[in-house]
């Protein structure tokens, strides 16, 4: 029978660009992978020497051949099976899936999952693939490709370009009160709209920065949830691959994320929940749109109507739905194998009562999703779901 | 422009005479047409495909101009764009299009499939199938 699985230590370092650049020291990937690993044990309290297995979530990691290996050689966990998870921008979310699976399946009981990433070495967009990748060889980039569901969105529903720039001046509100935040400094609607366009309808700040950071995750079975103060129960994780395109009869176009749509449904069966249950989400706003998207394939509102919510102010941290309350990606950046991992992080600590200045009042159950970027031929690369409560009992 | 001075990106996708025209496949057994081609229909699982050439107008479905490129071969700006062929597909592509039209551009508006630079390889052009608004 599946056992219940439990978070019980979670870290994370900054995010930030620490190129050595504009007074900004310079910060190897894996000190920053140390540093989470090292909090989130801490945070747990555990003794080092229980966790069997771990996951580590990269995408970019170059000639390392073993970046988790690398982490753990520092943190005195080698000898323990490693493995390195490389899902796109969803990598983290994966790390902490699979080792979900493995102890809801009851192959061991304490793992770690972290991810991490250094993108401030790199300019400009990410690379999709020239030479290999149809689209990327084409002129796709992430940011025309997230515009291009920007413009269809507000073709289809009239979503207009200000309340897009609302989801950013909310963002960098709740990242205000984030330490662990990149953008902490607020922006206006006019700020957003005047800063560079990137590939129009998305202007700069509508669009995360790449930097660097990690986060860690220490989960554990039921039984030994039961030995810590404040267990946060996974509800559900589901992690699916990107959809064929839809087709244009279908009526269904780039404003929508159909894998996503699929992901979400399967994760709230499993939950045994409703989007209604949901009180707070971390969701991947890679880019403003990225954020109403999200909400809508979530069931969070119906299609056409998140950017009315972000302009009413219903996905603000004091608000009915929060999302991203710490400031997302847009704001906190995108060290693509950490993302996922920073979300349970979030999660957590809102569901702990920890968040400081940005808690959430009371909130039970919370959504975190990330996307996993561009391949050619799909909507998305992958799709991670995952729900987290603190309905404990025992 | 001859052989030696240009390079052709995704020669097998598209052909050039007697007009430029994509070319997919079919599936012989449920008709599903895709672009660009798979080895296996993805609705019917049949690998019994055949090359298909595709309508040579579509419409856009959403478009952007690109301001940062992803990629230095890439000069900016272009712009990008998903189009609907009647074959009921979805095509990612640029638009040939000039800047000082830019403005007029629309969701809706009609294409038609043409072969025009989509980047440089150094100082040599790389051509490919490309979308131009019909105005």
């Amino acid at each position: 029978m599946d056992r219940d699985v439990y978070v019980v230590g979670v870290g994370m370092s900054k995010f930030d660009r620490f190129n050595g650049q504009k007074g900004r020291p310079y910060i190897p990937v894996i000190d920053l992978g140390v540093e989470a690993v090292e909090a989130a044990i801490q945070d747990a309290g555990i003794d080092r020497r229980r966790i069997e297995y771990a996951y580590c979530g990269m995408v970019f990691s170059g000639a390392m051949q073993g970046p988790g290996q690398l982490v753990l050689r520092d943190v005195g966990l080698l000898g323990i099976p490693i493995e390195n998870v490389k899902n796109a921008c969803a990598s983290g979310t994966g790390a902490i899936h699979e080792l979900y699976n493995d102890i809801r399946k009851g192959l061991y009981d304490i793992g770690l999952a972290f991810g991490m990433e250094k993108l401030s070495t790199i300019r400009g967009a990410l690379p999709l693939g020239v030479g290999f990748d149809h689209e990327a060889s084409m002129g796709m980039a992430m940011t025309g490709k997230y515009a291009m569901r920007a413009r269809r969105h507000m073709y289809k529903y009239g979503t207009t370009i200000e309340q897009l720039a609302m989801v950013v001046v909310k963002s960098r509100e709740n990242a205000s009160k984030n330490p662990y935040a990149m953008f902490r400094d607020p922006v206006t609607v006019e700020d957003v709209l005047n800063s560079r366009m990137i590939a129009d309808p998305l202007t700069l700040y509508q669009c995360c920065p790449n930097n660097d950071g990690a986060a860690a995750a220490i989960l554990v079975s039921e039984d030994v949830a039961k030995e810590f103060d404040n267990p946060i129960k996974i509800e559900a994780s589901v992690l699916i691959s990107g959809s064929y395109p839809t087709k244009p009869s279908s009526g269904v176009g780039v404003e929508t994320y159909t894998t996503l749509i699929k992901a979400v449904e399967l994760a709230y069966k499993r939950a045994g929940i409703t989007a209604k249950d949901i009180d707070f989400a971390e969701v991947h706003d890679a880019f403003s749109i990225g954020e109403l998207l999200a909400m809508e394939a979530s069931g969070l509102c119906k299609p056409g109507e998140s950017g009315k919510l972000v302009e009413e102010g219903v996905t603000r941290i004091d608000g009915e739905i929060p999302i991203n309350p710490s400031g997302g990606l847009l704001s906190c950046g995108h060290p693509l194998g950490a993302t996922g991992v920073r979300q349970v992080v979030e999660a957590v600590w809102q569901l702990r009562g920890e968040a400081g200045k940005r808690q959430i009042k009371d909130p039970e159950i919370a959504l975190t999703e990330t996307l996993g970027g561009g391949v050619s031929g799909m909507d998305v690369a992958a799709a991670g779901v995952i729900i987290l409560s603190n309905h404990v009992k025992w | 422009m001859t052989e030696e001075n240009v390079e052709v990106y995704g020669k097998e996708l598209f052909v050039t005479e007697p007009e430029p025209q994509l070319v997919g496949v079919r599936c012989k057994r449920c008709g599903n047409v895709i672009f660009p081609p798979t080895k296996i229909c993805y609705e019917c699982f049949s690998k019994d495909l055949e090359k298909y050439k595709l309508s040579r107008k579509g419409k856009i479905h959403s478009f952007s101009i690109v301001r940062v490129p992803p990629d230095p071969s890439f000069k900016v700006p272009y712009v990008i764009a998903w189009i609907e062929l009647p074959e009921d597909v979805l095509v990612f592509g640029q638009l040939e299009v000039e800047e000082k039209d830019y403005d007029k551009l629309k969701i809706g508006m009609e294409v038609e499939t043409v072969v025009g630079v989509i980047r440089y390889d150094g100082d040599k052009p790389v051509i490919s199938y490309k979308f131009k608004p019909i105005f």
